[in-house]
């Protein structure tokens, strides 16, 4: 219960073979035309990467994974001083072998503390997790 | 949903207490502090306290019962950390349409 977290999974299968799928999901030409308009990213364990997005805002964090042609692990937050550690999560876009390509699967996870107790308790009573699931949102499952 | 309401409930959720108090608050209709304290291992006056921030988070609301004050979930501020959810999924939904119309242009 304690390592559970609540996170957010999407995934895509794209048409091409790893060596391509993992170039577009970690040079920064191809990043900057479907993660951000601008991105900054130092594919290496500790590297920055700095995000502004179409809204203007702006994210930063720190690389956590880089295993070639297989994961890429991020910690991101918005870049505002308050209350940061409330807002970090984890980005963490993993590369699997698919039938006509390279699936991509993105899970965000929100950070430390808050999350399982919306997984585990409230949202569960109130069966957000079931009105989530039902309307193809939220995935409120517990993850990694 | 506003995200003040969002900072909110993640800043008072921050703590384990607070998150088991919710926890027991899911499944219990009402409660007041010295029932938690039967239930979990911390004073009525500490347990008080957390129902007070809860409160102040607007997770709980409490009425005066007596000499006592009865608690009870208020779902909102978690509809708004829901919310802060689907927002977090449609951001990636977009980005990976996106990404898939990349790669549907530059091919293999």
């Amino acid at each position: 219960m304690a390592t559970t977290t609540t996170g957010v999974t999407r995934d895509v299968v794209l048409p091409v073979a790893n060596d391509r799928a993992w170039e577009l999901v970690t040079e920064q030409e191809h990043l900057e035309r479907w993660l951000a308009p601008e991105v900054d990213i130092e594919l290496e364990r500790g590297g920055r990467i700095e995000i502004r997005l179409e809204d203007g805002s702006a994210r930063a964090g720190t690389v956590e994974t880089v295993e070639h042609g297989r994961e890429l692990a991020f910690r991101w937050h918005p870049d505002r001083p308050e209350r940061r550690e409330d807002w970090e999560s984890t980005v963490r876009i993993t590369l699997e072998p698919a039938v006509a390509g390279t699936r991509i699967v993105v899970v965000e996870s929100l950070g430390a503390g808050v999350p399982q107790a919306i997984a585990s308790a409230a949202l569960c009573a109130w069966g957000w997790e079931r009105r989530l699931t039902a309307i193809g949102l939220g995935t409120l499952a517990p993850v990694g | 949903m506003s995200t003040a309401s969002v900072d909110a409930a993640f800043t008072a959720l921050a703590d384990p207490t607070r998150r088991e108090v919710v926890r027991l608050l899911a499944t219990t209709p009402t409660v007041t502090a010295s029932e938690l304290s039967r239930r979990l291992p911390l004073t009525r006056q500490a347990l008080a306290k957390h129902l007070g921030a809860l409160a102040a988070a607007g997770l709980v609301s409490g009425a005066r019962a007596g000499r006592e004050t009865r608690y009870e979930l208020t779902p909102e501020p978690l509809g708004a950390v829901s919310a802060w959810l689907d927002g977090v999924g449609a951001a990636w939904e977009h980005r990976l349409a996106a990404l898939e119309r990349l790669a549907d242009e530059t091919g293999a």
